[in-house]
């Protein structure tokens, strides 16, 4: 190897260099200015500023952006022949950060030994594959090295240690395993021991579990294939788009997706169906992320998917929205398939080709599942969108091999009737594709059929407006920008694209950065300022906080599937994290109240040692009789109260308990808090609470403790009712389940679209039986407003204080407790968004000035004397 | 190499003649990209592929329908006479 230019700050003229694992006899000059450099590391500077100025993915993401951000800027300094090598060190470092992460904190030593069973596992793997044995002998060794790990995942062996990593591992090998194994097999040269590593231990991967099937020979020929600056400034550009990608689509996320359970209309199902096909776009916004990250270290790859909305046939949508998969299954199923059966006949062998890649893709999505959530979906949703698609994609190739497509060398030459026609055959697809994937993202094929029972006129006006949308972006967008052309054509000028870099990215860049920071006053109001927030923010939207909140409690197996923001969540947990459900401290019942706290009960949980009374509540012992001289208050509520995930000592109820008997002797208090609180309780079962279980302790004050969702969980508990066919509680109820037409038949999404309407009437009704129950028995009763955690703001549109105090009730408000905080710190993790120790203690402060300000509930200050709160 | 050349024309004159019919043949060149520039789809490059077999007596294996072997003429050719 000849020498090369290692300094950078002086116009220098490389010699011409031969890179290493490029079989290309072309020699290539790279040229190093001092001006290209700094404009590089601008960009990237800004694009982390962007990541985290608008919370972009996730704390993991920001970790390995960082760190690969540092490792970019040494590798500018290093010679040719060690860059490969330092990738992979770059990627391992990653990995042992990120891996490291313990519970809520980092620790080195775990860091290491995982990234060790990363290695150790991989390394195996990797090795399987260059056995001196047939192809088919290695591929059985690794099937039977899989099944094992299977074993493990699925924990029928236990190995606690390796629990958090399959998922990591799942993502690395799962594929890409396939591909080496196949290239190695077929290529002549052995691959070095770095290529290997850097292929399987991607750096991005580690924080994005959903990862292109990046092509091994790809990857390898790819590495410094080109001109660098061009290469990375084509990699921050992917990673601009990416980040606008995303951002797209929590605009979609948070203001077009509706809840089937909520649509109302023709207008509501368009929503639903554009936000169904708008999911992809987040998959995309991540590939260009990791994509673009890789170019960073020199690995020219190329895009993950093309403009996929404006495909003008169904072939043509599987060539364009995912590259990588589409290049993997063709490569690996396709053409071997095909190259079998041709003896059939071009047409047959197509067919049957085409119906194995379907069927391979079909199940090799629930493979994936299975190493990232340790679930194989099989649904009947799954099996109808890749047959229809696969139908689809056999009925286009078989016109293509009998007709003949335009191609041209040059600028295609169209005519108006031409475009047209295009523009017309994009917009069918673009339909026919939007009810697929409204369908595979449904929960069920019956819920999908009950959606278009809304469908009205709006419907398909709205829908002519999108397609005829579709059909100009078609004409106008769909083309290669001469410069982006330029760009990523390594035989083009060697130029540095300054310009492109100016324009294309900083520009951009520095305009988002400015909007709503806190340095300039937030230029946005109104609508378009709930949009620019909607775009910095990456909590579940009301929804999927709602489904989320039903998921910690019914193992939903698919949350997240399609899902990103749950998924996001998910795929943070731990392993060993556990729900309510899996613990011995709950069971369920089979009537309204769906299920109780046992007695007695004593579990750690979480690191937390969660503790049950004698009556079955998380708080201190208390007796039946009240107490001669004391107040007694009886708290009602859901998981928020409860006081999931923390110690009861810790919970909000008990310490306004031990700030109002402050300086009393313990056993002789003068006040009682008593804990009533379940997990996933409405104020609906709150009244069934409070006729079983509260009023036999005669309490003088009852607080009904409710948060943004009460609404939304009453209509959930009638619509399981209904589903699961049990009693309703109250006639009310019988009555309302009448006028509903609702009935056990019907899919849950519908029976809560039939019941929506009668919501508001329910909870005012409800708030009016508890007030009217407590003052018969002469408690006075109270309603506590609490903050509702970890939801985007721009949906809390509900506000129940005034049905309360219509009712009757005196009302607290709690929400104000949390103002000024960042809420990332007052939950209990970034997967569990219940209220933390120090929300807790937020929230007991609020709640204890607030008694005090209300003489008229009985509570007084203790003595001047007694420590303050 | 004579070889080369002999079979360099035959394989442009049938890329032109199936895929890119009207098109000028000289600005097909021997290092023009075809799977990689969109003009070679999966239907395409079996097509060329069952060509290939036919006219120049050769076996292909599946994992040579690919970029790498059949993205220009110029691959084409090297992959033909790889076949000797």
């Amino acid at each position: 190897m000849r020498d090369s230019v290692s300094s950078i700050g002086t116009v220098e003229r490389l010699a011409n260099v031969s890179l290493p694992g490029v079989a290309k006899s072309t020699q290539r000059t790279f040229v190093l200015t001092s001006a290209s450099i700094p404009l590089i590391l601008v960009q990237l500077l800004l694009l982390i500023g962007l990541v985290y100025k608008y919370s972009i993915e996730n704390t993991a993401f920001l970790h390995v952006l960082e760190i690969a951000s540092i490792g970019f800027v040494i590798q500018l300094f290093l010679p040719e022949r060690w860059r490969l090598k330092w990738f992979v060190a770059v990627s391992l470092i990653c990995i042992a950060v990120i891996v490291g992460q313990e519970g809520l904190e980092w620790n080195l030593r775990v860091g290491l030994a995982r990234t060790g069973y990363l290695l150790g596992i991989g390394g195996l793997l990797i090795g399987a594959c260059h056995l001196p044995i047939s192809y088919w002998a290695r591929a059985a060794v690794l099937i039977a090295l899989g099944s094992l790990a299977a074993v493990f995942r699925s924990q029928i062996l236990p190995a606690p240690a390796l629990d958090p990593i399959w998922p990591i591992l799942g993502s690395m090998f799962m594929f890409r395993l396939i591909v080496y194994l196949y290239d190695v097999s077929h290529e002549p040269k052995r691959p070095t021991i770095t290529q290997s590593l850097a292929y399987f231990f991607l750096l991005p991967n580690v924080c994005f579990p959903l990862f292109p099937v990046i092509d091994f020979k790809t990857f390898v020929r790819g590495h410094f294939d080109g001109e660098p600056r061009r290469i990375y400034q084509k990699g921050l550009s992917w990673m601009l788009r990416g980040i606008l990608q995303l951002m797209l689509y929590r605009l979609v996320y948070y203001h077009v997706a509706v809840d089937p359970a909520k649509m109302a209309n023709g207008t509501d199902l368009i929503r639903y169906l554009m936000a169904a096909m708008f999911i992809y776009v987040r998959v995309s916004g991540q590939f260009h992320l990791a994509i673009g990250l890789l170019h960073l270290y020199g690995f020219n790859l190329p895009e993950t998917n093309r403009n996929y909305f404006l495909a003008s046939s169904f072939t043509d949508y599987w060539r364009r929205v995912n590259v990588y998969w589409k290049d993997f299954i063709l490569k690996i199923f396709y053409y071997p398939a095909y190259f079998r059966l041709k003896k059939l006949g071009p047409t047959r062998a197509m067919v049957l080709a085409t119906v194995f890649s379907f069927v391979a893709t079909w199940l090799l999505h629930s493979y994936q599942w299975y190493w990232l959530r340790r679930q194989f979906p099989i649904t009947v949703q799954d099996m109808i969108f890749w047959g229809v698609l696969c139908t689809l994609v056999i009925a286009n190739v078989w016109w293509e091999m009998n007709h003949v497509r335009k191609r041209t060398l040059g600028k295609k030459r169209v005519t108006l009737r031409n475009r047209l026609g295009l523009a017309l055959r994009v917009a069918g697809t673009f339909c026919v594709l939007t009810l697929l994937w409204s369908l595979w993202t449904c929960d069920s094929l019956k819920e999908w059929l009950s959606i278009w029972k809304v469908a009205d006129w709006r419907m398909f006006a709205y829908g002519a407006l999108i397609l005829l949308g579709i059909m100009l972006a078609s004409l106008t967008l769909d083309r290669d920008v001469s410069l982006w052309a330029q760009l990523v054509n390594p035989r083009a000028t060697t130029s540095f694209p300054a310009r492109y870099a100016v324009a294309g990215v900083i520009v951009p860049v520095v305009l988002l950065l400015l909007i709503g920071t806190r340095w300039t006053p937030a230029p946005f109001s109104g609508r378009v300022g709930e949009w620019v927030e909607s775009m910095a923010t990456s909590k579940p939207n009301a929804r999927d906080s709602a489904k989320m909140q039903r998921a910690y409690y019914e193992n939903l197996m698919d949350v997240g599937r399609f899902n990103p923001a749950l998924w996001d969540i998910y795929t943070q947990r731990p392993a060993n994290w556990k729900e309510l459900n899996d613990t011995n401290v709950i069971r369920r019942t089979n009537d309204f109240l769906g299920a109780e706290l046992l007695p007695n009960q004593s579990e750690v949980i979480n690191g937390v040692v969660f503790k049950t009374n004698r009556w079955g509540m998380h708080d201190r012992d208390y007796t039946l009789e009240k107490p001669v001289g004391v107040h007694r208050t009886a708290l009602l509520g859901a998981s928020h109260l409860l006081g999931y995930d923390i110690a009861y000592e810790d919970d909000f109820d008990y310490l306004v308990e031990q700030s109002l008997n402050a300086g009393l002797p313990p056993e002789k208090p003068k006040y009682e808090l008593l804990n009533f609180g379940v997990y996933y309780y409405s104020s609906l079962r709150q009244l069934i609470v409070l006729d079983r279980r509260v009023m036999p302790f005669q309490p003088d004050v009852v607080m009904i403790c409710v948060h943004a969702n009460d609404q939304v969980w009453t209509v959930e508990h009638i619509a399981d009712a209904v589903s699961r066919g049990i009693e309703m509680p109250f006639p009310y109820l019988t009555d309302i389940v009448r006028d509903a037409k609702v009935d056990r038949s019907m899919p849950l999404s519908e029976i809560k679209r039939q019941l929506e309407p009668f919501a508001p009437a329910v909870v005012k009704w409800t708030y009016r039986q508890l007030v009217q129950r407590c003052r018969q028995a002469g408690i006075k009763p109270v309603f506590v407003y609490l903050p509702l955690l970890g939801s985007s703001s721009v949906d809390t549109n509900s506000d129940f204080s005034q049905w309360a105090i219509e009712a009757g009730f005196t009302v607290i408000d709690l929400r104000s407790a949390i103002a000024g905080h960042d809420q990332r710190e007052l939950v209990v993790a970034s997967w569990d968004f219940h209220p933390n120790v120090i929300a807790h203690r937020l929230l007991a402060d609020k709640l204890y000035a607030a008694l005090l300000s209300h003489p008229e509930l009985g509570y007084s200050a203790p003595s001047s004397k007694a420590p303050k709160p | 190499m004579a070889q080369q050349t002999n079979v360099e024309p035959i394989l442009r004159d049938y890329l032109i003649e199936t895929f890119l019919p009207g098109e000028d043949p000289n600005e097909l060149k021997n290092d023009t990209p075809l799977i990689t520039a969109g003009i070679l789809d999966s239907v395409a490059t079996l097509k060329l592929v069952a060509f290939l077999e036919e006219r120049f007596n050769i076996q292909i294996d599946a994992h040579e329908a690919d970029a790498e072997h059949l993205n220009t003429i110029a691959d084409i050719a090297r992959l033909i006479h790889s076949k000797g």
